[in-house]
């Protein structure tokens, strides 16, 4: 029961918060000016401006198209797309798997080398281990994504043939995107894995196990990662939120066509309909990763049950 | 059902991704072309943007006509010869025995339903808006193989407009526009993955002789440096629309497209509407300066708003010197006469349309501040600045940064847009307007080389005596070809790559 509850209070916040974001980047949307300068000739006359504007619903009132908006997408009906003529979800779709991939990837590749990372470091703190694991994650996650995404194409592909420069395709293209969006996730995570693992390896469970002569990896990651999880867990969720949002560099340069792409164009053509779909797909998406993350503390930890 | 095609994706997407490793060494009879952009429509009646028109013109779909750049001459495409038979009416003999990939045949019918489709407005068209300016064509089948179009104006250069004028099949939607374009060409599109590549493949129907390439890849790389290190590693076998920072990269190529880079200023509006403010505009600017330090000299200076591969160049226009001393004392005599030159101004930059157009636009309001104006810039995306460029609106006068192209390839393109007082893009001065519209008028009336002359007047006129607009350069275009293939590049090759030109070395 208690599970039905976490669920059905997140599922209540996130309907308000969705309801807020639709809302308002359907009128910011429409503030950037009228799709038809975009869509129609470069010297269209203002007649055919007209025309278009009323095919397309933008002659109306902008809570009018608000009203009809909303009750498309009761029916899972979020427009046409204007640059694509195809539903607008059809092409959220086309391009969400890609960036989830991305996403999924780049956590996972993060996750496991912060928990090692962050732990080992933790074991010893101040050693050359630790001082050195902390300079390298830190300089990692301060590079801009711009510049390290050419420099490890100049270096992995034109330099050492090892990898292909871009573009979507078997798992070697993944690496170098992975890898750069992998940076600045593994910069934090591993701060807070660290942090997180040296309050829990002072606890006295710990040095009641150290006294029973159980050894230092076991103690790592069997004692202590299960407590010192609920913050890198926090941490996920909100780095999760943060690449969905934030991989338009790596999707230009590496050529990958997901949903930063998508978005940026899509903003940039005045194509709302798409916005908006995706902005709800991205928004969602993260209400169900929230979801999740709630529900795991309360499996790591039963307290927050209670 | 979107949610289970969006996990039959989610799967398919990591299948690839765990799949071997693809686009290994390309085969020997396959090409990949890196491009910066995506056709957005990829569509034969879009060919007047040059995404489209890369790919489709020439390669997917022919025209009526087609055009050589090296000798600006028009010759037979899917016409084989024509004639005007009044001042509004041309006629068309079209070839027989030719059939579009689908393999439906060509005939007159199909070319007048297909042009009909182009002057569609609900599918808006650039052919329509760009090639054709707001020209309408009705076009007619008379026959099989002869085709009458009629033009709601006299054109005499409508041979050439027709280069444009790519055919599709029939069975092409009629009311919007398709992703699946079908025409008469060496090639026809076997594949679209939207936002990644378009794949050519030889058509089984073309008439002429088989294409050596048998598969052409373009793939979308927005960042210029990813396309230069795909033709480097060898997974690409050209990298187009490159800056100028690649040209002395092994396997560049360099051409002088049809390009111009400009300052319009708002000639209409206080304190542009003085001819000395504009005068001393000209004289402020450092072009030789601007070009070495923004464009490492692959840029020449520009003196009028075409180039000297379009008809009508005039080559005796001399560019403003830069003499920034008589441009502060036409700046202050225009200020003692009450003009405002102090009132803020901005220079509207339009992100990414303009090579270095931020650099650019910085220099230009720093040199413009020196003589005494004040000037600011402001970079925006395309939707406002498009605004600016039609709409004027009266808070947002000053000056515009724009890079005029004149893919057509003939004067009347450029004159339409930019010069014609009835046109809202224009800004000639109240006070030279009749003068223009009649030279305007003598140009278009003109023939071979009266008209030329003409058009060369009316450049002059527009460069020294009008001088709506400041002539800052014009740059040359830059791409990479890789060692598998060689090509020639000629003015037009930013538009246009017929793939019969790219030969695969042996």
């Amino acid at each position: 029961m208690a599970i039905f509850a976490i669920v059905g209070r997140r599922l209540g916040q996130s309907l308000l918060s969705l309801l807020f974001l639709v809302t308002a980047v359907f009128f910011i949307a429409r503030m950037t000016g009228d799709p038809g300068q975009l869509y129609l000739p470069l010297d269209a006359t203002p007649e055919a401006v007209a025309q278009f504007d009323k095919a397309h619903g933008f002659d109306q009132p902008a809570y009018r198209q608000f009203e009809r908006y909303a009750a498309g997408i009761v029916h899972l009906d979020f427009g046409q797309s204007l640059r694509r003529e195809a539903p607008a979800l059809d092409v959220v779709f086309e391009a969400f798997p890609t960036t989830v991939v991305l996403v999924v990837a780049t956590e996972l590749v993060a996750l496991v080398f912060s928990v090692v990372a962050g732990s080992l470091m933790a074991l010893r703190p101040g050693s050359l281990l630790d001082r050195a694991g902390t300079v390298l994650v830190v300089a990692g996650a301060s590079l801009p994504d711009f510049w390290v995404a050419l420099m490890a194409i100049l270096v992995f592909s034109v330099s050492l043939h090892v990898l292909p420069t871009s573009g979507p395709g078997g798992i070697l293209h993944w690496i170098m995107p992975v890898g750069v969006l992998s940076l600045r996730a593994v910069g934090s995570l591993t701060q807070v894995v660290r942090g997180s693992t040296m309050e829990i390896l002072a606890s006295p469970y710990i040095e009641a196990a150290r006294g029973r002569g159980v050894g230092n990896i076991r103690i790592l990651f069997f004692h202590s990662l299960r407590n010192a999880a609920i913050p890198v867990i926090t941490l996920v969720g909100i780095q999760v939120a943060g690449i969905l949002n934030g991989t338009v560099i790596v999707e230009t340069i590496f050529g990958l066509p997901g949903i930063g792409r998508l978005l940026v164009t899509s903003i940039l053509g005045r194509d709302f309909a798409v916005v908006e779909a995706t902005v709800i797909v991205v928004a969602l998406t993260i209400f169900a990763v929230n979801i999740v993350i709630d529900l795991s503390y309360s499996a790591i930890d039963p307290r927050v049950r209670a | 059902m979107p949610i289970v095609r969006f996990w039959v994706a989610v799967i398919s997407v990591c299948c690839v991704a765990l799949g071997p490793p693809l686009a290994q060494a390309a085969a020997n009879s396959t090409i990949t072309i890196a491009v910066p952009e995506e056709p957005a429509p990829f569509d034969t009646c879009a060919v007047g943007t040059i995404a489209a028109s890369r790919i489709l013109l020439n390669n997917v779909a022919d025209a009526i006509t087609a055009y050589i750049p090296e000798t600006n001459a028009v010759v037979p495409s899917l016409a084989t010869s024509w004639k005007q038979t009044s001042p509004a009416t041309w006629e068309f003999n079209l070839r027989s025995g030719v059939r579009f990939s689908d393999g439906t045949p060509f005939n007159a019918a199909a070319a007048a339903t297909s042009i009909k489709r182009t002057f569609n407005h609900a599918l808006n068209c650039s052919v329509a808006s760009q090639i054709f300016a707001g020209e309408q064509v009705v076009p007619e089948a008379i026959g099989n193989t002869r085709l009458r179009l009629t033009t709601s104006r006299p054109d005499p250069i409508l041979p050439l407009r027709a280069t444009f004028l790519a055919i599709s099949a029939p069975s092409t939607e009629s009311d919007r526009n398709t992703e699946h374009p079908i025409g008469t060409g060496a090639y026809k599109v076997d594949n679209w993955a939207h936002g990644t590549s378009i794949t050519l493949v030889p058509n089984p129907f073309f008439n002429g002789p088989k294409p050596k390439i048998t598969q052409v890849t373009y793939v979308f790389r927005p960042e210029a440096r990813v396309r230069v290190d795909m033709v480097n590693t060898g997974e690409a076998d050209m990298a187009l629309s490159l800056p100028p920072e690649f040209a002395s990269q092994k396997g560049a190529l360099q051409f002088d497209p049809p390009e111009v880079i400009l300052l319009r200023m708002d000639a209409l509006t206080a304190p542009f509407n003085d001819k000395r403010v504009r005068q001393g505009v000209l004289s402020a600017i450092d072009r030789p300066g601007l070009i070495k330090a923004l464009y490492g000299g692959n840029a020449s200076v520009a003196t009028q708003a075409i180039t000297r591969n379009v008809p009508g160049f005039n080559p005796h226009i001399v560019p403003p010197r830069y003499d920034p001393a008589l441009a502060k004392k036409l700046i202050a005599e225009a200020k003692a006469s009450g003009v405002p030159v102090d009132k803020p101004m901005k220079i509207y930059n339009r992100a990414g349309l303009v090579l270095n157009g931020q650099q650019l636009a910085e220099a230009l309001a720093e040199e413009l501040d020196a003589v005494g104006l004040n000037v600011s810039v402001d970079t925006m995306d395309v939707a406002p600045w498009v605004e600016i460029l039609f709409s004027h609106p009266a808070d947002r006068s000053g000056l515009l940064l724009e890079d005029h192209a004149n893919n057509l390839g003939d004067p009347s393109l450029t004159v339409d847009a930019r010069f014609d007082p009835r046109r809202t893009r224009s800004q000639v001065p109240k006070e030279d307007q009749s003068t223009v519209a009649n030279l305007i008028r003598l140009a278009e009336n003109g023939r071979g080389e009266q008209r030329t002359a003409l058009f060369q007047k009316l450049f002059a006129f527009m460069a020294t005596d009008a001088t709506q607009d400041a002539y800052i350069a014009a740059a040359r275009s830059t791409m990479l070809v890789g060692p598998r293939v060689s090509y020639k590049p000629n003015w037009r090759s930013n538009q246009l790559i017929p793939l019969a030109n790219v030969h695969l070395r042996q």
